[in-house]
């Protein structure tokens, strides 16, 4: 278990190591989450465009990123 | 390819499905092999526990790292450490998520997150798995012998039933049955055993093997130091 103190050290520091790792775990836990979502808009219905406007992306974005892997509902 | 384990390391990897299961999880991860091996009662086990590996530190590791249950694996493999170094408590995060959304979104969520990035169903799984899945079914069907094997025990048991029917092994975790065959080769083994899967978990750089291993106080290399020794000296 991480001692708490280390963890302080670690959110101040300026170390690459620290930050970019940081970085890229924030990158991964904000792709599950955005396929949790997805998936929940997509269940209620709504549709690929409603669901884009949300993300800041377009709808072919959204659809070529979800469309085969949450298939038709 | 799987014809060549012995039985001891077939165990391995039907244990590892069973721990999986155990902890509801929908997948079969390397974290679950790891866990299969320390409680195998061979050598190599022997070697990760007197490392600090034992199967009770594993699975603590694991369901610490990404709890039990079919939200498990929406959040597998996650580095809890370094979120936290940016303020962001992933039990926090994932004990919202599981009270906003039921146990079957949660599953199919992390399923279609497992699938790959690019919405493609995902690449074929590597022909030593694929033979596996063809002669599992020839063997299932030739011999079982029903209550004849040990479970899976342990401590943890996630509620509600325990998944059924077919999970997969991860990316992850098929490269590591396929480095156990090359670890094998390496060391001109007919036969791939116990000892070849533990050292191909020690070859793993990413997901959750490395920082169970650390809190365990222990490195990848001095284990993988300690089994060879262990191995050289039995032959």
């Amino acid at each position: 278990m991480e001692p708490v103190l280390e963890i302080a050290e670690g959110a101040t520091s300026s170390d690459p190591d620290v930050g970019l790792r940081a970085v890229a775990a924030l990158r991964a836990l904000s792709e599950r989450l955005e396929v949790l979502q997805v998936q929940a808009a997509r269940d209620l219905g709504w549709s690929w465009q409603d669901i884009a406007e949300r993300l800041g992306v377009t709808k072919q974005t959204v659809h070529r990123k979800y469309g085969r892997r949450l298939g038709r509902r | 390819m799987f014809e060549r384990f012995t039985e001891e390391a077939r165990d391995v990897v039907r244990l590892a499905s069973e721990h999986a299961r155990r902890l509801g999880h929908r997948y079969i991860g390397g974290e679950h092999i790891l866990l299969a091996v320390t409680a195998a009662g061979q050598p190599a086990s022997a070697v990760l526990s007197t490392h600090g590996v034992t199967p009770e530190l594993v699975e603590e590791e694991i369901v610490r790292r990404i709890g039990l249950g079919a939200g498990a694996g929406l959040f597998a493999g996650l580095d809890r450490d370094a979120l936290a170094t940016i303020g962001i408590d992933l039990d926090a995060v994932r004990a919202r998520i599981e009270a906003s959304f039921g146990p079957q979104a949660l599953t199919s969520a992390a399923q279609a997150a497992h699938q790959g990035r690019h919405g493609h169903p995902g690449p074929r799984p590597p022909r030593i798995v694929r033979d596996w899945r063809r002669r599992r079914r020839a063997r299932r069907a030739m011999a079982h012998v029903p209550g004849s094997r040990p479970p899976a025990a342990g401590r943890y048991r996630a509620p509600g039933p325990a998944p059924s029917g077919h999970i997969p092994f991860t990316p992850a975790s098929k490269k590591i049955l396929e480095l156990t065959v090359r670890e094998a080769a390496a060391m001109d083994d007919a036969r791939i055993g116990v000892e070849h899967i533990a050292l191909a978990l020690t070859t793993v750089e990413s997901g959750l093997i490395p920082p169970i291993l650390a809190a365990a106080g222990t490195r990848a290399p001095v284990l993988r130091t300690a089994i060879l020794d262990r191995y050289r000296q039995a032959s």
